[in-house]
């Protein structure tokens, strides 16, 4: 069935397709109207769920662990700070390999306070063990939340299901909401190999000595590489399923593209404009979306980019004092490659906070690439003194 | 590492099947919760000390008799009581935040009224032998407990019946006197004698009592009532309320003038008023303060003024006028508030030239009683700490000890002086002070810990308003002695007591147990225990128990 519905929608119907049993989340902006949605299917009988109120984001985390432990399929969702409250427990749901599927409007982190889109509340979260898919549109968004619970029933490690706030979370669009049976047939009942059983009492989480610990977490590396070649099968039994078909990343024009612009989330779909405009004009240039984004694609990466002349990496985030994430992420991915077939690389900090990342913007940054005017690292569009673009320009 | 441990041979996820018992993490803590009911504001403010919020938990799970015994447990009268009493306890109630205060007075009446296995039954018998003086409310209480601790009880009483000021100031539309009859026979049925119509002093001696008995307790009431003592008092018209009351509910109806004064303003005066309308004189309450001051119960001024009693207020009589031998009218003075005196209440004074006249054939007084001891020498009215006499075996109740008091009061006399006595019988040595009414109910109640609204987790409490309690309408009961209060039924009463919060009292909601992130707190038969090996003093239960039914304590090793 076709609905014209918004990204948080799109979240709840996945969720509900995926017949989540244990709900339990907090709200927060722009999260709330995912779990608004998700309390009224609950009420209307369209999701046979327990929705469970909690007074805090660690609680409502807490609550989905402890029912995944007992082997319920859990769902969470929140934002920013939320995510934050739980990140304790983040790292407890993937320690103790529970398949919990979380959706996180990405908002930014106060102060100042904002309720506006960027990562860095995500990417606050890279190491934790949890699986990252950003996606670029609500069709993208309710697929992602579905194959997310197949890959993490099957490799046993959280996901996290991201998307920009209001850009893409509060935006209508035409979405095909999959019939249930097509849903059934991709993704059977949770069978916990190991849950909490009251006809089998034992000990989860116990203390574990020097002698095991890193075998325990050299596991959970493992499953994120298993994860890496799950994630491809799952989204081509999915393409089988409903003719949509998801790779690890997305890649726009990129043919003969000596320039390719490489980023997450919705900025990559104003990229293909830009990229068209700029094409007319004939600058040979593309676009590489990052999707999923942990298991890391270096392989891909590195694959897609080789040979290019330069790769512009636009980060909705920063690591303060490394710059961008993404860009760090992509240059440890292209270090595989021999020296010659490496592109430069570039990377440009935009839209922080929600700041609009306009066709024109990434059109400009694109076309100063192409005419080796854009310094290595640089803030777009940020009040800074001249002298220091200048000299950024200069240094190259 | 030599070992030949495969990582496959690992869990995907830290897992043991030896549970986590062993590790004994009660070690840890510094503080611990401990299960401790706690005095809730109505218990600790009813003059009886009854145990209100433990019956009303029996009762809200429906064992209305288990309740109904609960509260004789002590008291004899509930069913009087719920009548009479001017519920203290309503008060305080938390309730009164959360929709209105529970009517305890409405339960109370309904327990006491219930039929069936109701009472308590006796101790053992101890082979003692007491005597109580008196069968109103003090002496009954008395004789009840002393009773049931298995004393012989022999009540000495110069009424007709037993019942004291009840039966005899009480009129029935508050108080139906089959409802004290059956209380009354209800005491007796446990083996308390009846003694009637012998007054002390006069048909039997104190000292022969004493031989008689191993313990006298007197609760002789107050019964004499104040003079006006003012010129025209000794008129024929003019009566004595008590007396008059006491002729009234007996059934005689003296020929008595249209329209009559009655002065007071406390339940004598309200008592006097009320009954004087029913029988077709036109009483006029007159009163030297206002009705804040009033000692009566507010809710029998509020039916007097309904019934359409009028009050003058603010005015002392300074003579009867009397006229060829006829009352003509009660002078009075009109009287401003001053500054408080001694009881508290602002002190009425004169206000120069402003005499006036209330126009009336008589007067009543009934300006409060005292205790006559017309043949009893002084001492023995002289009540210590632990309401005992300086003679030997001999101990006092109700309003020899207190003032002239409310019902409820002399009960909760009664029962403390029944604990004193048994004390004394038993070859204890006297306590420095008669116990607090409250200890005596004993059940496990830490008394010193108030539940004030604020130790409540109110979010677990939903408003809900206290019901409409129905009134025989004025035209209804003004020329009739028809009890005006209407009682409740089993659904009625069941709902009140589910209203009641259980302040300070478990009544096993599970909240603790199913918060303990430890858990270790578990169920057992009547309510749930701390497992101490693995409690980490973490608070939880303490902080989310609605009714504050549990403390942290600092442990000491």
């Amino acid at each position: 069935m076709k609905a014209v519905i918004k990204g948080n929608s799109a979240v709840a119907h996945g969720v509900r397709l995926a017949k989540a049993q244990v709900i339990a989340a907090y709200p927060i902006t722009p999260q709330t109207s995912i779990i608004e949605d998700l309390a009224a299917f609950v009420a209307k009988g369209e999701l046979a769920a327990t929705f469970v109120k909690v007074e805090s984001e660690h609680s409502a985390l807490a609550a989905c662990i402890g029912a995944a432990s007992a082997g319920a399929r859990v769902f969470t969702a929140t934002s920013a700070q939320g995510l934050a409250l739980m990140h304790e427990l983040i790292h407890w749901a993937a320690g103790a390999r529970l398949p919990i599927v979380l959706a996180d409007v990405n908002r930014a982190m106060a102060p100042g306070w904002s309720i506006w889109t960027d990562q860095n509340d995500t990417l606050s979260q890279r190491d934790t063990g949890w699986m990252q898919v950003y996606c670029a549109s609500s069709q993208e968004v309710l697929d992602s939340v579905v194959q997310a619970y197949k890959v993490s029933e099957k490799v046993l490690l959280p996901t996290m299901i991201v998307l920009d706030a209001f850009f893409l979370s509060h935006t209508h669009e035409v979405v095909d909401i999959p019939d249930q049976g097509v849903v059934d047939r991709f993704l059977p009942p949770l069978e916990l190999p190991l849950k909490l059983d009251v006809e089998r009492p034992g000990a989860f989480g116990n203390l574990v000595f020097p002698d095991r610990y890193m075998e325990f977490r050299y596991k959970i590396e493992l499953a994120q590489r298993e994860a890496l070649e799950v994630w491809k099968d799952v989204a081509e039994e999915w393409s089988q399923l409903t003719g949509r078909s998801y790779g690890l990343v997305e890649g726009y024009r990129l043919e003969d593209a000596d320039t390719v612009l490489l980023t997450a989330g919705t900025p990559a779909s104003t990229a293909r404009v830009a990229v068209d405009e700029l094409r007319r004009e004939g600058v040979p240039c593309g676009v590489l979306r990052l999707r999923v984004f942990r298991p890391f694609p270096a392989p891909e990466l590195a694959r897609l980019l080789a040979g290019r002349r330069r790769v512009v990496v636009l980060d909705r985030n920063c690591s303060y004092g490394h710059h961008g994430i993404f860009h760090q992420e992509a240059k440890s991915a292209l270090y595989a490659l021999p020296e010659r077939r490496r592109p430069e690389l570039l990377g440009v900090i935009a839209g922080l906070g929600g700041r609009d990342i306009t066709v024109g913007d990434l059109v400009a940054i694109l076309r100063k690439a192409a005419r080796e005017e854009l310094p290595e690292v640089s803030w777009w569009n940020v009040l800074q003194p001249q002298e220091e673009l200048e000299a950024a320009v200069a240094s190259k | 590492m030599a070992t030949e441990l495969r990582l496959d041979d690992l869990a995907y996820v830290p897992f043991s099947e030896r549970p986590t018992t062993a590790i004994k993490t009660g070690t840890w803590k510094y503080v611990e919760p401990v299960y401790q009911n706690a005095l809730p504001p109505c218990s600790a403010t009813c003059p009886a000390g009854n145990d209100i919020s433990y019956a009303l938990l029996l009762l809200a799970k429906g064992q209305a008799l288990d309740a109904a015994r609960w509260w004789r447990r002590k008291n004899p009268i509930p069913a009087t009581l719920g009548r009479v009493c001017p519920h203290p306890c309503e008060q305080p109630c938390n309730r009164e935040l959360l929709g209105g205060a529970i009517a305890v007075h409405m339960v109370e009446r309904f327990l006491g009224d219930l039929e069936g296995e109701v009472l308590p039954r006796p101790a053992a018998a101890t082979g003692k032998n007491v005597a109580v003086v008196g069968a109103g409310p003090a002496g009954l209480a008395a004789a009840y407990n002393l009773r049931l601790a298995g004393h012989e009880v022999h009540v000495y009483d110069d009424k007709d019946a037993p019942g004291g000021y009840l039966r005899t100031g009480i009129p029935e539309y508050r108080l139906p006197r089959n409802v004290l009859d059956r209380e009354v026979g209800m005491i007796a049925s446990l083996g308390v004698v009846f003694h009637q119509r012998l007054r002390i002093g006069r048909d039997i001696a104190l000292n022969d009592l004493r031989d008689q008995h191993d313990a006298v307790v007197l609760a002789l009431g107050f019964h004499k009532s104040r003079a006006l003592r003012i010129p025209g008092e000794d008129h024929p018209n003019v009566y004595n309320g008590v007396k008059l009351l006491e002729r009234l509910l007996a059934g005689e109806r003296p020929p008595l003038p249209h329209r009559m004064a009655v002065v007071g303003g406390g339940n004598t005066a309200m008592d006097v008023a009320r009954s004087l309308l029913r029988i077709g004189v036109e009483p006029v309450v007159v009163y030297r303060r206002t009705r804040a001051e009033m000692p009566a119960i507010a809710s029998e001024v509020e039916d007097a003024m309904a019934e359409g009693i009028p009050f003058e207020f603010l005015a002392a009589p300074v003579r009867v006028l009397v006229e060829g031998g006829r009352i003509t009218g009660l002078e009075c003075q009109r009287m401003a508030l001053g500054e408080p005196d001694a009881s508290g209440r602002r002190r009425p004074v004169p206000v120069p030239g402003s005499e006036f006249v209330i126009p009336c054939a008589g007067v009543v007084t009934a300006l409060g009683e005292e205790v006559d001891l017309d043949g009893l020498p002084e001492q023995a009215a002289k009540a210590d700490p632990r309401q005992a006499a300086p003679i030997p075996g001999v101990f006092l109740a109700g309003d020899m000890v207190d003032g002239a008091g409310t019902v409820t009061a002399a009960v909760g006399s009664g029962i403390r002086v029944a604990a004193v006595v048994h004390g004394y019988l038993t070859g204890e040595p006297l306590p420095a002070e008669a116990p607090r009414v409250q200890e005596l109910w004993a059940r496990d109640v830490a008394l010193d810990r108030k539940v004030e609204f604020a130790k409540l987790n109110t979010a677990y409490f939903q408003p809900v308003p206290r019901p409409h309690i129905a009134h025989l309408s004025p035209g209804e009961r003004r020329s009739n002695f028809a009890e005006v209060v209407q009682g409740w039924g089993p659904e009625q009463a069941i709902l009140e007591a589910r209203r009641c919060l259980a302040c300070g009292t478990c009544n096993e909601c599970f909240t603790c147990f199913y918060f303990c992130p430890d858990v270790a707190i578990h169920r057992v038969d009547g309510g749930f225990v701390v497992d101490r090996e693995h409690c980490k003093g973490c608070g939880i239960c303490v902080q989310e128990c609605p009714r504050h039914a549990l403390i942290l304590r600092e442990v000491t090793r």
